[in-house]
């Protein structure tokens, strides 16, 4: 007994033969996995999780809508749609915008044409000749700036001829006749006249008429002051007309551009003689040079502005 | 490049792409089955149920990602189970590098409050024998080249040419592999005296 006590204290805890430890482990895993067949998987009783259910069921599923809708491609052709559509939309509103803006010129014309519906052709022409000066004119070289003043023209023009009660077909001469004319009109429809009269009264007097007298009488059939005058006199009164249908602050704008326009060009005539005559004096003073570059670059005149350049390079050093 | 040429290679891509997933989701609807056999293996490993689960859904995920590197040379269970294992392991790895961090105190000083084990003392964590917990941190303790080898072979009863075709291994290095795992494996388990009287 005590040796077989013995032999067991010295074999335990070892494993004599492979065979024997490959039976223990065959053994052992065996038993393990009983003991894990006890433990249920949490998730076993509840629903199963999204995350391995949505896949096998997308997998499963015979729904094609599904599938498509699972896709990217539905993704990207919208980003794609909308890379494209935004760009398109912003393009088409600016059209209608410059569309908008490039119709309210031609209404505006048509509103203060159609007063002058059925005029005698020479007025009309004239006439619309002056509006079309005076639309050139006013266009800035800005584009912005050019659309704001355009429409303002058309709708004040519009709303003095509302205003007046012009808005009826009528004649020209008719309507001139019925439009408060400026003074400076009024004098000069009222010269020939007078000239006449005073004419006449030479004549009784067995005086010499003078030839500008003689020239305006000598067109009798003339209905309305407006008419009898001479193409010249026809010319100043279009301007005049084409004149007075701007709105005052833009004149007084445009009439101050203009001289500023001239004094500047006045200014760098001068400047240019001066450089021209000593560049090189005229370099050192920078102040000068500044402006008259300036100058230059304003009035576009780039050869001018390429030697002084060359000038100024020159005597730099 | 012209727009119709980026919009035709981008729906390529993507087309591609959705192919790609519905073969991945095709993959693990068809591992759904083996789900109640990989919880148990690994709950053998971590012991704990919600990390088991949690281990299996990763390894099901993975797989199913990869799936298109599945070369059919062994069955489909035969590759997850490789995943779960090696998964497994990592999972391990991190529990026991935060636990040795715990016990430094390291983490304790930096943030002035010591980090509880999420997994220490809660009902998830399950009761084994006593035989079946020291083979089992025996099993643990053996490494990534042979810890593998000894759950496919006992746990799982695969075959050698299975485990060879699941590890990518030449048959060769799975037995030689095998033989050093046993005589690791004897040694841990008789270090702790598990000898031969504990045969049934």
């Amino acid at each position: 007994m005590a040796e077989k006590r013995s032999k067991k204290t010295k074999g335990a805890g070892k494993f004599k033969s492979d065979a024997q430890f490959e039976e223990f482990l065959q053994q052992r895993f065996s038993q393990l996995r009983a003991e894990l067949d006890k433990f249920d998987r949490p998730a076993a009783s509840k629903a199963e999780g999204q995350l391995l259910q949505l896949p096998q069921a997308r997998a499963v599923s015979d729904s094609s809508f599904w599938k498509k809708l699972d896709s990217w491609r539905y993704a990207v052709a919208a980003t794609v749609l909308l890379a494209v559509a935004i760009p398109a939309v912003i393009q088409l509103n600016r059209e209608q915008r410059e569309a908008a803006v490039a119709t309210v010129i031609p209404e505006g014309k048509t509103k203060t044409e159609s007063v002058d519906e059925a005029p005698s052709p020479t007025r009309s022409v004239r006439l619309k000749q002056s509006e079309r000066e005076e639309a050139d004119f006013d266009a800035p070289r800005d584009r912005t700036t050019r659309e704001l003043p355009q429409k303002k023209v058309a709708k004040t023009s519009e709303a003095r001829a509302k205003d007046r009660g012009l808005n009826k077909k009528e004649d020209v001469a008719d309507v001139m006749s019925t439009r408060e004319a400026p003074a400076d009109l009024k004098a000069m429809a009222s010269a020939p006249t007078e000239a006449k009269g005073r004419s006449m009264a030479g004549d009784a007097a067995g005086a010499p008429a003078p030839e500008s007298a003689k020239a305006p009488a000598a067109s009798p059939a003339a209905p309305a002051p407006y008419t009898a005058a001479s193409s010249a006199d026809e010319e100043r009164a279009a301007s005049t007309v084409a004149k007075r249908s701007a709105p005052i602050a833009d004149a007084q704008f445009k009439q101050k551009h203009e001289q500023i326009n001239e004094d500047e060009k006045a200014e760098m005539e001068r400047l240019w003689k001066e450089f021209e005559k000593d560049p090189k004096s005229f370099n050192q003073d920078r102040k000068r040079s500044a402006r008259l570059k300036a100058l230059l670059a304003r009035h576009d005149t780039r050869s001018r502005a390429k030697k002084v350049r060359a000038a100024e390079r020159q005597y730099a050093y | 490049m012209r727009f119709f040429d980026v919009f035709a290679i981008a729906f390529a891509a993507v087309g591609g792409r959705s192919d790609a997933a519905e073969a991945s989701a095709v993959f693990m609807a068809r591992l759904m089955p083996y789900r109640e056999r990989l919880f148990r293996l690994a709950l053998a490993q971590l012991r704990n149920t919600s990390d088991a689960e949690d281990a299996v859904q990763e390894a099901l995920i993975k797989a199913g990602r990869n799936a298109q590197q599945f070369r059919s040379e062994s069955s489909e269970y035969t590759w997850v189970v490789r995943i779960l294992i090696n998964h497994c392991h990592d999972v391990q790895r991190k529990v026991s590098r935060r636990q040795k961090r715990e016990v430094s105190g390291e983490a304790s000083e930096a943030k002035g409050a010591t980090i509880v084990d999420s997994r220490a003392n809660t009902e998830e964590n399950i009761e084994l024998s006593e035989l079946s917990r020291h083979l089992m941190d025996a099993v643990n303790d053996l490494g990534q080249n042979y810890k593998p080898l000894i759950l496919m072979r006992y746990f799982e009863n695969m075959s050698y040419e299975d485990i060879a075709a699941a590890s990518e291994l030449n048959l060769g290095t799975v037995k030689s592999r095998m033989n050093q795992a046993k005589v690791l494996l004897k040694a841990k388990l008789e270090k702790l005296g598990i000898g031969e009287e504990y045969l049934g």
